[in-house]
């Protein structure tokens, strides 16, 4: 018998950036998770440093990031943050 | 074997590792016709011609000669030569005036022509969906790498060498392995080498060799964007604190699935 699919879970932060996004990327997003993330969050690599010992990987749509944790034995991803990542200009 | 048509493709890699230049894969023939003859003089096309051949026959084909499924122990087995060529390439391509503006006008192009799989017809649309998906990535981060480098000249007035002493110097503060960076940015490069030369060849006896290769090249990209992207946040306070707090709401909260 296969595993159950993983559920996903959502921090406030993960919501508040969320919603600022324009429309059609929220729907990028949603699809990209649904489609990519959900059935293989292992295969999107941990952030380096510190976070990487905190268990945070990081999934890429487009310019947008999206940082989650994957908990075990609950099949769970939980979001973090979504953000834009910039274009080298600073 | 048939060949795919390079006449009216006009493909090109690539990218380099970008911690040592910004510069780009140099074949005339890969380059779009226009912009060719518009930028490029008799002399760079020598040259380009040379590189390229040089840079066939030291990656693309020992990638494409080694028994399948131990590319990647090629790879590190071989870890120091394939830097050294790149290095010595990326010197010579550096010296050739305008080719990053012109790599970089070809790129749109080229994904192009692996996302409806032009190039390489005779393989799997598997290997073109994971290689257009890893190029997409690099471009991505190769157009940060670019402005990063470029907003530090300008700002700063930097030359070349200093401009990379002081990107090197924010990467390292920002808690960034530059050596795991750099090591991930050659393994890219060669095996987006092997890649391009292989599809552009179309012998579907490479397909096995083809597949581990895009399997490869997704990995790499995907490691590479992790450290950008962590860069990108620690050197971002207000990233870096909106993270922070995230990640102490997530272990507080109790597995509530939305």
């Amino acid at each position: 018998m296969s595993k159950p699919s993983y559920s996903i879970s959502k921090t406030k932060k993960y919501v508040k950036t969320f919603i600022k996004l324009p429309a059609d990327v929220q729907a990028r997003v949603d699809k990209s998770i649904n489609s990519d993330l959900v059935p293989n969050p292992y295969k999107y690599k941990l952030l380096k440093g510190q976070y990487a010992k905190l268990g945070i990987h990081t999934f890429g749509v487009d310019a947008y990031r999206i940082e989650y944790m994957i908990e075990e034995p609950e099949r769970l991803i939980k979001l973090l943050l979504v953000f834009h990542r910039s274009e080298g200009y600073r | 074997m048939r060949r795919t048509n390079t006449m009216s493709l006009n493909l090109a890699p690539l990218l380099v590792p970008q911690v040592l230049t910004h510069r780009g894969f140099p074949s005339s023939d890969m380059i779009p016709r226009k912009v060719h003859e518009a930028q490029l003089d008799k002399i760079t096309i020598e040259k380009m011609e040379a590189s390229a051949k040089a840079i066939t026959e030291n990656l693309a084909m020992p990638l494409l000669s080694v028994p399948a499924g131990s590319i990647e122990s090629y790879i590190t087995q071989n870890m120091d030569a394939i830097t050294s060529f790149e290095i010595n390439y990326l010197e010579q391509i550096t010296k050739i005036p305008d080719l990053t503006k012109t790599i970089m006008a070809a790129m749109p192009e080229i994904t192009k022509e692996l996302e409806s799989e032009k190039i390489g017809p005779a393989f799997g649309k598997d290997i073109h969906d994971t290689f257009h998906d890893a190029l997409t990535l690099e471009l991505f981060n190769e157009n940060f790498f670019t402005n990063k480098f470029l907003n530090n000249g300008i700002s700063n007035k930097l030359d070349m060498q200093a401009q990379m002493s002081l990107l090197f110097t924010e990467f390292v503060g920002a808690g960034i392995d530059i050596n795991e960076l750099f090591n991930v940015s050659v393994k890219l490069f060669a095996v987006f080498i092997g890649l391009i030369t292989g599809l552009m060849d179309n012998d579907s006896r490479q397909e096995a060799r083809l597949r581990e290769l895009a399997s490869l090249a997704s990995r790499y990209a995907e490691e590479k964007d992790s450290l950008i992207t962590t860069f990108e946040i620690t050197s971002n306070k207000e990233t870096k604190a909106e993270l922070d707090e995230a990640y102490r709401e997530a272990i507080n909260q109790a597995g509530q699935v939305v």
